[in-house]
Parts: C-alpha cells; sequence; structure tokens
C-alpha cells in the first residue's frame, strides 16, 4: 500500500488504525454514542454541556480527565501489585487480536496466513483475564461477576467459535487478505447469513452489552468485575469492555461485510470503519431496547439456539464449499 | 426473531422523535399566564386586611410590621403550596400570581423570613450561558 515515506503500512495499522489511536478513539465515540443514541430513544437530549457545537462528543474526554485525576485507591487487603496490573494487562490483551486483523489491503501489523483463527483465539483467551481480575480485587461483588462472566463465556464461547469456524470453511483461508478477496463476488454475511445471526449474538453476549449484561448488572452485583477500581484503573477495566467491541466489529467487518471492499487505500480504512458500525450500532442501540436476561435464560440462549445455529452454520458452510 | 426485529424497528422510530426534556435554563417551557407561579403583594393596593392570613391552609402567609407603621403579609416559602387561596382571598387584588416557579434564594435566612416578596425578584431569571 502506497503511504507517504516514512509511514509503511504496518505502522499506519499500528498507530492509526486499527492501532493506538483508532482503540482510544473509539473508546471516546462508542461511550457518547452509546449514551446518546439511548437519550434520542427515551427522548433526552443526552450529553450536551460539554462542547455543544459538536453535540457533547467531548463530554467522554471529559470524564475521563475526571477518572484520571481522582484518587486512586489500591485496598490494603488485595495483591496490589496485581491488583493495579490486571486491569492494564486486560485493556491491552483485549486489543491484541488488532495486531492479525487487517483494516485495508497491507493495513496490518503482523501479517499472517492464519490472522484471524488467531484473533478469534485470542479474543476468547482474554476471559481468563477477566476472571484473574475479578479474583485479585478480592470482594464479593467481583467474585460473583467473576463467576457470571465464566457462565456467560462458556454460553457464547463455543458459538462465537463455531461461527468463525463456519466462515474460515466457506472462504477455505483465515488470512485477512484472502478471506477479503473471496468476498469481491458476494460478501459473507449474504453467503452465510446463520453464521452471521450468531456472530452478533456471541458479540453481545462477549461484550456484555444489554440482554446479557449480567456480570455486571448494576442493581445485582454494583459493577461485577470492575467493583473496587477507581481512577485509571476503572478506565483500563471498563474500557477493555469498549476495545473488545472495537476488535469483534472489526473482525466482523472484515468476516462477514468484505472489510475494505470495493475500495483499498486510506478509501479501504474509511469503508472498514463504516462497516463496523454494523455491529457496533446494535450494540449500543440494545441498551435501550432489552431488560436483562436472567442468567439461565441466557446460558440456554447460548446452550440451546446459538450453537444449534451455530452447528447449522458449519453445517451450511460445509455443504457449500463442497457444492461450490 | 419477527419479535427482536419489532423491538429494533420501534427503537429506531423513537430515535428521530424531537427530545421532550427541556435544556434548562437555556430553554424553558411555557406554562401561559394563568400559571399559579410566586405571590407577589403590591403594597399600594394592600390594606392590611389579613383575609389571606386566615385562609392559608398551609399557615405560610404571617403578617410583619413594615417601617411605615403598617401590617403586610409575608410568606414563608418553606410552607407555601402555591394553592392560590390567598389571591382568591384578597379582596383588592393586591397579592398575585406571577407567571414564575423559578427563583433561587441565595441566601437561607431570607428563605426562612416570612416576608414579602419584592416584584421584581419574581422576574424571571436571565438566562445562563452554556458552560463552552
Amino acid at each position: 500500500m502506497d503511504f507517504p515515506s516514512p509511514l509503511s503500512g504496518d505502522l499506519v495499522a499500528a498507530l492509526v488504525f486499527p492501532g493506538v489511536l483508532g482503540i482510544f478513539g473509539f473508546l471516546v465515540v462508542a461511550i457518547w454514542l452509546e449514551r446518546k443514541l439511548v437519550a434520542r430513544v427515551q427522548w433526552r437530549y443526552g450529553p450536551l454541556y460539554v462542547s455543544r457545537p459538536l453535540g457533547g462528543l467531548l463530554q467522554p474526554v471529559a470524564d475521563l480527565f475526571k477518572l484520571v485525576f481522582s484518587e486512586l485507591v489500591l485496598p490494603r487487603h488485595t495483591n496490589r501489585l496485581l491488583f493495579a496490573a490486571t486491569p492494564i494487562l486486560l485493556f491491552f490483551a483485549e486489543g491484541l487480536p488488532v495486531v492479525f486483523i487487517a483494516a485495508a489491503p497491507g493495513v496490518v501489523m503482523a501479517p499472517h496466513s492464519y490472522g484471524l483463527a488467531i484473533a478469534v483465539v485470542l479474543v476468547l483467551l482474554v476471559a481468563v483475564l477477566m476472571v484473574a481480575m475479578a479474583w485479585t480485587e478480592a470482594d464479593k461483588f467481583t467474585y460473583i461477576g467473576a463467576m457470571r462472566e465464566i457462565l456467560l463465556t462458556a454460553a457464547y464461547e463455543v458459538p462465537l467459535l463455531l461461527a468463525a469456524l463456519a466462515m474460515f470453511l466457506l472462504y477455505g483461508t483465515a488470512d485477512p487478505h484472502k478471506v477479503v478477496e473471496v468476498q469481491s463476488g458476494l460478501w459473507g454475511v449474504l453467503l452465510n447469513p446463520l453464521a452471521f445471526v450468531v456472530y452478533l449474538v456471541a458479540l453481545l453476549m462477549a461484550t456484555t452489552r444489554f440482554p446479557f449484561e449480567i456480570p455486571e448488572a448494576e442493581p445485582e452485583v454494583v459493577l461485577g468485575p470492575y467493583t473496587e477500581y477507581g481512577s485509571t484503573l476503572f478506565i483500563y477495566a471498563f474500557g477493555a469492555n469498549y476495545v473488545k467491541l472495537y476488535v469483534l466489529s472489526l473482525l466482523g467487518a472484515v468476516l462477514f461485510l468484505g472489510g475494505w471492499l470495493p475500495a483499498a487505500g486510506v478509501l479501504g480504512v474509511l469503508i472498514t470503519l463504516a462497516k463496523m458500525g454494523v455491529f457496533v450500532l446494535p450494540a449500543m442501540l440494545v441498551r435501550a431496547i432489552y431488560p436483562r436476561y436472567r442468567i439461565d435464560q441466557a446460558l440456554r440462549i447460548g446452550w440451546g439456539q446459538l450453537l444449534a445455529l451455530s452447528a447449522a452454520a458449519v453445517l451450511w458452510s460445509l455443504l457449500a464449499a463442497w457444492i461450490w | 426473531m419477527i419479535t427482536h426485529l419489532k423491538l429494533f424497528t420501534t427503537a429506531v422510530k423513537q430515535l428521530f422523535q424531537p427530545p421532550l426534556t427541556v435544556r434548562w435554563p437555556e430553554e424553558r417551557r411555557n406554562y401561559g399566564d394563568r400559571m399559579r407561579g410566586f405571590i407577589v403583594n403590591d403594597r399600594s393596593k394592600c390594606i392590611s386586611c389579613q383575609l389571606c392570613e386566615a385562609v392559608c391552609p398551609a399557615k405560610a402567609i404571617k403578617f410583619h410590621l413594615e417601617a411605615d407603621g403598617r401590617r403586610y403579609p409575608g410568606i414563608d416559602w418553606g410552607r407555601c403550596i402555591l394553592c392560590g387561596y390567598c389571591v382568591d382571598a384578597c379582596p383588592t387584588g393586591s397579592l398575585q400570581h406571577v407567571n414564575n416557579t423559578e427563583i433561587v434564594w441565595t441566601d437561607l435566612d431570607v428563605y426562612k423570613k416570612p416576608s414579602e416578596m419584592d416584584p421584581d425578584d419574581a422576574a424571571p431569571l436571565p438566562a445562563t450561558k452554556s458552560l463552552i
């Protein structure tokens, strides 16, 4: 890909999109968008006072500033090193899959023929860190939150993996460039709509968006695994969820929506960004639509309909690949 | 599946409704002229008959002596329920509602002391500017 000489594709990927700037920019925009969308559905204005001409876009930035300057409390009864380290680890571990996902031809940090498969596995591995974080906090709410996180992970993990697997089987490759190349005719969402539906629901579960907002159910367990954190550590702990949404939307855009097609270069990056909206906007909007499922209901969905659908998606892919 | 699609379409429809909430203080609702807001007393009409004190169900009105040697109704805003009985009872029309419910006391003593409200104070607040 042709960028000005000091900027190579992987450097752009690391620093701008889908790297550092993309992640932190997404953090601000996603929090603003979530509050704004929910407010508009409920006939309110939403955040407005900070930067009125921008519609309150700088409100999350102001909140982040406020959090940075608030007091950082490290409880004495915890392992204080781990207490401080786990949210930071979690944040960056959630962002790690981005390394293997391409946002445009050449704009990828580590091109690998199994790149997308590695990304999926990395996304699924991070749940361990979440549980570790909740455990180091040594608090009953975080403990209950961690248990719920484990249950939910058990519910979404297999369907998410199978949905991704269905697409890899269909495309016959897990290299982000080739996956997008294969989709130049028909997008993955049309080739295997079942896998897309499963992926969308599993994405909501993985990022604990609303109908599955069980680990951090506010009326029940305060804030679940994030309860004990304040100040900067709260940004890392709570932001990790948004980073996961970012990663899964990017992965979904490449897997199902043809990534940067039909363009390439800078325009391709913008198109990928726009396609991420297909996953991000519903994930933001569900907060205004659904109440929270009970744990057993979420598990029943995960192990029942979702697993059946994902198995059907794999079969569909096998059949389609066989016929094709 | 159909149910979920319906839910989403409903949410998207609501998305384009204009907001119902008011961005106070830049935006104010128009309550109309007959709003039972705060109550002011016109001293030139007041005959100190004390009917308002007698009729007040919340016992918010106390008469107090002023420098001109007469007594005027003072309203304890901590008790007043803005029912307007005193306005109705007033034989000369000196007690009147103003179309304003947004008055801020910056001093607790002034708020607690039964006194008349200066009609100037009862004028609507000037709109405050936004922070940025």
